[in-house]
């Protein structure tokens, strides 16, 4: 499969957390062909199976969510305008931009109301504008507007991802869309193979509303290990360098610390160097901000570790990524499951 | 109408930052050639059009639209390989974030961007970024590979599908002014019963400067000047700030930055409207200014009036007009040429 092309397409699709049908029913079709079987539960997780045929082999659920950021429509007015509340959107690329309702009756696009320079005060350019005071155009009467949008709906962003120099792309909800086809790439290198683990592949839904989609699955599947793959912060000139902040072009990064184990990083670590893969660390006192938090303590709790994909200008419509990371990605997640066996506990058993 | 929603489609999707006003120009002279007298482009850019009407005017009548539009230029190039920029135009840092734009005549894709929210410190967090804050991201590593594609002056234009939206309504980029361009080109193809001069301006949003040279050329008795102007009728403006509002017809100013217009020409105009049954609206508040401010104190002082269409969010990436208004716009422009040629 064409990574690249598969990112873009699985970026377009609009799923923001809590509405995920379209992207789950995609997601499913990606995965299906790589897998043993796919099911799509009640909360619009999709989990493919990959069995081992080893005898005993370890449980391991490979995660990567889902859904995206957006808003949630709150009110219609009188005059066709929404107010809305935030699902993890930077608030700072709201204004003036084109957002999608995901309305009962298929989709409106909305236009985010901006004052005109011509209409302010001197020095209001530079006053955030609270998200409160924000609203949605959406460009007809107060009467039509309730009919096609309804409190509760969620709007997406409508931008389509964009192609830039130097192999990036750019667009909204890389955070997770290509940390997903990461995964569905590993299967592909995976799938005449027979890795010593069993594989639960979970595709997860509402992850930028409080994790909630992985919880299910890791009570559910009850893995001994899951592997997150996610988004980070990829650093640019204006960011200080700091703990959570990565080059992006410089492989994918491995997360070591209390949520992110430093024994499975090891073994992410020796899969990247045996394939001469470029890799980075991230150091991780204590919650990764990802599904790996709560999964770790869903069910009987499990070892978790969480690989990530620098991406620029995190959560808003110009997510920007170089693909470079994210064939690298592949091919580590690839080596990695293909060899991993487990850990050895303390007394040489296998857990 | 159909004609007004296909002229802007085409219109709106063309890029005039000002000073790159050029292919704007060029697609309105094949729009145009065929139904024109003579047409001329002057030093500035700008182009004038001579449409010959049923009859010769009492007095020499000229109606007025810029092509140019608000965006940016590029300013400097890091040695990250990311893009500074200018404005070119007012604009508001706070729609400019997170937008798709394209650089230069081969329309290198960027997008405008900030350090992400997430490290934002909180105090860093009470001031929205200014524009010298922001960049845009071409995806290049270094200032080489950047200034292989790119070089310092090119032009910054929204990367935006204009498009139908909603109840009746456009949206697009350049809205301001393209809806006066369309205009123009509506009443060119038909036929129109006293000649008029026809200008399309350039520089209006760098200080309203094609205007003022294109009108001591033409010399006009009287102009009228087309614009997408502000509207102020979203929820919690300040009603001081409401200036216009769609849905009640076209905009006729009062006063403005640039201008006090003819209270004679309004009072004539206006009592035409209502006859006519054109539906319009004054505009309220001072900010902003048009064509008008440089055209009213030329070729011997041109009595000017000021016909627009309420826009919102005008200087952004996504401006809308309700085309009912647009109708009123171009109804008024055709009886203002009918009623001040006699």
């Amino acid at each position: 499969m064409d990574l690249k092309r598969a990112i873009m397409e699985l970026s377009a699709i609009r799923g923001v957390s809590g509405g995920e049908g379209e992207i789950s029913r995609a997601a499913a079709e990606r995965m299906r062909p790589f897998v043993d079987s796919v099911r799509v539960d009640r909360f619009g997780n999709v989990v493919g199976y990959m069995r081992s045929a080893e005898t005993g082999a370890p449980t391991l659920m490979l995660d990567a969510h889902i859904d995206q950021v957006g808003l949630m429509i709150a009110d219609v007015t009188d005059d066709g305008f929404a107010h809305f509340v935030p699902i993890g959107v930077d608030p700072r690329t709201l204004l003036s931009n084109e957002m999608i309702v995901l309305g009962r009756g298929g989709p409106i696009k909305g236009v985010i109301s901006a004052l005109p320079p011509h209409l302010q005060n001197e020095g209001d350019d530079l006053k955030p504008v609270p998200v409160g005071e924000m609203t949605l155009d959406l460009g007809m009467t107060g009467a039509r507007a309730r009919e096609l949008v309804r409190p509760g709906d969620l709007v997406a962003f409508d931008a389509d991802p964009v192609e830039l120099l130097g192999n990036n792309i750019a667009g909204p909800s890389m955070d997770n869309r290509a940390g997903f086809a990461c995964v569905v790439r590993a299967l592909e290198l995976l799938a005449n193979t027979n890795p010593p683990c069993n594989l639960v592949v979970t595709a997860t839904t509402r992850e930028e509303s409080g994790y909630y989609g992985a919880v299910q699955c890791a009570t559910e599947e009850r893995p001994d290990y899951i592997l997150v793959v996610d988004a980070c912060h990829a650093r640019t000139g204006d960011a200080e360098r700091y703990a959570r902040v990565h080059e992006p072009g410089s492989g994918p990064v491995v997360g070591r610390g209390a949520n992110s184990s430093p024994r499975v990083a090891e073994h992410l670590i020796d899969a990247a160097e045996r394939g001469g893969l470029p890799y980075q660390l991230e150091a991780i006192p204590k919650t990764s901000n990802t599904n790996a938090w709560l999964a770790q303590i869903a069910g009987v709790g499990a070892t978790t570790a969480v690989i990530s994909l620098p991406v620029k200008y995190m959560h808003t419509p110009v997510e920007t990524l170089c693909v470079d990371d994210a064939e690298t990605l592949a091919r580590l997640l690839y080596a990695f499951c293909r060899d991993f066996k487990g850990l050895r506990v303390r007394g040489g058993e296998a857990a | 109408m159909t004609d007004m929603m296909e002229l802007m489609q085409v219109l709106c999707a063309l890029d005039g930052v000002s000073g790159y006003e050029d292919g704007v120009r060029e697609a309105i002279e094949g729009m145009i050639a065929p139904h024109v007298e003579e047409m001329t482009v002057d030093a500035m850019g700008s182009l004038i059009a001579l449409k010959k009407g049923a009859r010769a005017p009492a007095r020499r009548l000229m109606v007025c639209a810029h092509t140019d539009e608000v965006g940016m230029l590029v300013f400097r190039i890091t040695d990250e390989g990311l893009l500074k920029f200018v404005p070119v135009g007012t604009l508001d840092p706070r729609v400019l974030l997170g937008q798709r734009v394209r650089i230069g005549e081969r329309r290198l894709p960027g997008v405008v961007a900030v350090k992400a929210i997430h490290l934002t410190s909180e105090a860093e967090k009470k001031i929205s970024p200014p524009i010298d804050a922001l960049y845009i991201d071409i995806g290049a590593r270094s200032k080489k590979e950047a200034a292989s594609h790119v070089r310092v002056g090119d032009p910054v234009m929204f990367d935006n599908e204009p498009g139908a939206f909603g109840e009746g309504r456009f949206r697009g980029k350049a809205i301001d002014d393209r809806l006066g361009c369309a205009v123009m080109v509506s009443l060119i193809r038909g036929n129109i019963p006293f000649d008029t001069w026809f200008a399309f301006s350039t520089c209006e949003e760098v200080g309203l400067r094609g205007a003022s040279a294109l009108t001591e050329r033409v010399r006009p008795d009287m102009t009228l000047v087309l614009e997408g102007t502000s509207a102020g009728d979203m929820p919690s403006v300040r009603p001081d700030l409401r200036a216009t509002r769609q849905g009640a017809g076209a905009v006729v100013s009062v006063a403005d930055g640039g201008t006090v217009y003819n209270r004679e020409v309004i009072e004539k105009m206006t009592c035409a409207a209502d006859a006519a049954g054109i539906p319009w609206q004054p505009r309220s508040g001072m900010g902003g200014r048009t064509d008008s401010g440089s055209i009213h104190v030329r070729a011997g002082g041109s009595l000017t009036f000021g016909v627009s269409a309420p826009t919102r969010y005008i200087h952004s990436a996504n401006n809308v007009v309700y085309m009912p208004d647009a109708k009123a716009v171009l109804d008024l422009t055709a009886l203002f040429i009918a009623t001040m040629g006699e």
